[in-house]
């Protein structure tokens, strides 16, 4: 805690001092952080990241029907790969909307590590409309090797609660993958990115890199009501979760603030300060989830609900830890490790063959390398 | 958006008012509300629970020989007897019953038919298994089902234990029947034998009688009550999908309201001390708060919102099914107002016991 709160008070007005070749040494820049996230050009905003909300909302739909006995495989695949037009969703101007959740999952993976992610999220669609939808809508009960209902949990043959794996997946595959390796990255915020051309008639008057930084901070606030304050309170995705814990969910908010004040007062080493403490403080978040979901499936009453649920969110999380970024950049597991994990998770009839102390283990290793 | 303030109002009561949230120093003595909720509300409810057992255990004795109309339903009467009587017995988790998993063994719902039908069909199976799927298949929940979920028509479900398969339904009724005893039988055991030392703790550690008591109360309303019977059927944590199979005694179908009430009935008598059998008033949560605060005003606001929730409960259809069925929202709303008792709980009376929470928020999200 302690370490947060002088990080804060530091945050709040940084001084840094930029020596960037030796002999050329150039005044120190200070940025002024706002009371909070409001930024604007002749009184008006120019802060805009209606197409992150679009996919924040299409991913709840998604999310919702993946436990709606009616669902079916093309109506599953539509909302994850939704075209402009399409007919997939219920919520206002999400149909008509050009943004799409397949495009943005992944996107900065290897061409074969995406496909490899893209192929998880479509075989999850299919078991789901073929063998778990049916089997809920005959109230099937749920044991080892059939699909149905565990309580009020809707699970696969394997044991696994579909919506869980989705929704939590795309906390790290979409939202975090968006922001560490997307636009608040060197491409979409660095020195080489224009930060002086602006237009009233595009991306609400902010300039190109003002817009980026926006963009990422859609991913995380997109649908929280009041972005005035580091509570979040409506998200289902990275937010929600960011929102669980006090010290980091400060720390996310200050830094998106002064970073984006440092690029309105052109002072880089500012701006990409703060990305960095946003990329690994995100990525903490969904560390810790990946332990604590795992933990918490050991610890549940044995094959019962809550194991089940549990161990889909921590199956969600795990997949995602492949996107987080570390001080030196590179995540907490790769893609290859994430992988081995899921294999083990997967092994036999799934879920309903883990032990507790496999779980502890996992988790164990997780925090090895994690440290947190 | 409300945890930040809660956390802040926590602060400010533990720096205002002083008692120490570690080491209590007040002077009650504890030993008194002890001695009144265990001798004349805990032990009195598991011995009349253990009697409903008892009369179901003849009932059955009797089906047993002739499976006729009338003896199918005095066991079904006695089965619907012995799950009211159980609302009483499910919060104390302590001791033996934790140890054993009881609440779980005698009520995990919904039940799971499959196994059951696996387990009737196959005759191997076994009930001391520490698992959800061995708990789904046994205890009144089970028990529920046989007697009223084979089939919708009773005459039916009387024919499958008189048929030519009978002996394989009745020998797992009485396989359930006896285990269901054989638990509470030990539980009763424990308090027997355990009472004095239980009542004989006056401390306030995390393993102290009262500390224990009162968490395991709380979580009983938060869980037992709140979630499984009214959070889960409204879909509480499913965007309000109402969910049928999830509601209590789903076969016998118009039970579910007299559960809840009852359920709610025990938890308004253990905080206000009331006697189980005779209904008079002992030593209670109501004369420690006196002492604490000098007022009743935690008190009343505690009884008077689990009054609101016992007139949100009365509101609702006799079956829930139908409940969920053609209105959810006056479930939605008998959940709001259990909830309000659960915040009351929670945060202001475990404050001002300084008792510390000993388990996490069960929401499952």
């Amino acid at each position: 805690m302690k370490k947060f709160n002088i990080f804060n008070i530091a945050s709040l007005s940084a001084v840094i001092v930029m020596s960037s070749c030796g002999t050329d040494v150039t005044e120190p820049c200070t940025v002024n952080a706002p009371a909070d996230y409001s930024f604007s050009i002749d009184g008006s905003s120019t802060v805009a990241y209606s197409g992150q909300t679009a996919r924040l909302q299409m991913a709840n739909e998604l999310g919702s029907a993946l436990s709606d006995p009616a669902t079916t495989e093309a109506a599953l695949n539509g909302m994850f790969n939704h075209q402009a037009g399409g007919m997939d969703f219920a919520g206002s101007g999400l149909n008509a909307s050009s943004k799409q959740i397949r495009n943005k999952t992944a996107n900065y993976s290897t061409a074969s590590n995406q496909a490899h992610i893209h192929e998880h999220f479509e075989e999850w669609f299919e078991d789901y409309a073929t063998n778990v939808a049916p089997a809920i809508a005959a109230s099937t009960p749920a044991a080892s090797g059939t699909a149905g209902m565990a309580g009020n949990r809707e699970l696969s043959a394997k044991g696994f609660e579909y919506d869980q794996f989705v929704a939590k997946s795309l906390i790290g595959a979409m939202c975090l993958d968006q922001i560490v390796n997307g636009y608040l990255s060197a491409t979409k915020i660095g020195d080489a990115v224009d930060n002086v051309t602006r237009d009233p008639n595009e991306d609400q008057n902010a300039t190109a890199m003002e817009h980026h930084w926006d963009e990422g901070f859609g991913y995380v606030y997109g649908v929280d009501s009041d972005i005035s304050t580091p509570e979040i309170d409506t998200d289902g995705l990275l937010g929600k979760y960011l929102n669980k814990y006090e010290d980091h969910r400060a720390t996310v908010y200050n830094a998106f603030k002064l970073g984006r004040q440092a690029i309105v007062d052109n002072c880089s080493e500012v701006r990409d300060e703060q990305a960095q403490i946003i990329k690994e403080t995100l990525s903490k978040v969904v560390a810790l989830r990946a332990e604590s979901y795992l933990r918490e499936a050991a610890a549940a009453d044995a094959l019962s609900p809550d194991y089940f649920h549990a161990l889909s969110e921590g199956y969600g999380f795990i997949l995602s830890l492949q996107f987080t970024h570390t001080a030196d950049g590179t995540p907490y597991f790769d893609h290859e490790a994430v992988d081995a994990m899921i294999v083990s998770l997967e092994a036999g009839n799934g879920f309903w063959d883990r032990t507790p102390a496999e779980l502890i283990t996992m988790a164990d290793n997780i925090n090895t390398v994690t440290g947190l | 958006m409300k945890i930040p303030y809660l956390f802040v109002f926590t602060i400010l009561l533990f720096s205002c008012n002083g008692p120490n949230p570690i080491v209590d120093q007040d002077n009650y003595d504890r030993t008194v509300l002890l001695e009144n909720i265990t001798k004349n509300i805990i032990t009195p409810s598991i011995e009349s629970f253990q009697i409903a057992l008892l009369d179901l255990n003849n009932a059955a004795d009797s089906f047993n020989s002739i499976q006729n109309q009338i003896n199918f339903s005095k066991l079904k009467k006695s089965w619907e007897q012995a799950y009211i009587k159980w609302q009483h017995v499910e919060m104390y988790e302590i001791g033996k019953a934790e140890e054993m998993d009881f609440a779980k063994s005698m009520n995990t719902y919904p039940t799971n038919t499959t196994i059951i039908n696996n387990n009737i069909n196959s005759a191997q199976y076994n009930l001391s298994d520490a698992t959800w799927p061995s708990w789904s298949a046994q205890g009144l929940p089970a028990l529920d089902y046989m007697l009223y979920g084979l089939d919708n028509d009773s005459n039916i479900v009387l024919g499958y234990y008189s048929g030519n398969e009978g002996s394989k339904y009745l020998s797992y009724l009485n396989a359930l029947i006896a285990k269901m005893i054989l638990n509470t039988n030990e539980v009763q055991n424990y308090w027997a034998s355990n009472s004095d030392a239980f009542i004989n703790s006056p401390g306030n550690t995390a393993n102290s009688s009262l500390n224990l008591l009162t968490n395991d109360f709380i979580y009983y309303f938060e869980k037992g009550l709140r979630a499984n019977k009214i959070g889960i059927p409204c879909g509480r944590w499913d965007n309000y999908q109402p969910y049928e199979k999830g509601v209590e005694a789903y076969y016998r179908k118009n039970l579910s309201k007299r559960l809840s009430l009852e359920s709610l009935n025990a938890c308004k008598k253990f905080f206000s001390g009331v006697h189980h059998v005779n209904n008079q008033s002992g030593e209670s949560y109501i004369d420690y708060l006196l002492y604490k605060s000098g007022n009743n005003n935690l008190s009343e606001n505690i009884i008077n919102q689990m009054n609101e929730s016992e007139l949100a409960l009365e509101n609702l259809n006799d079956d829930f099914i139908q409940q969920l069925s053609s209105d959810n929202l006056p479930m939605m709303e008998a959940y709001d107002e259990l909830q309000r008792v659960v915040v009351l709980l929670k945060t202001d009376l475990l404050i001002n016991l300084s008792i510390t929470v000993d388990y996490v928020d069960a929401d499952g999200d």
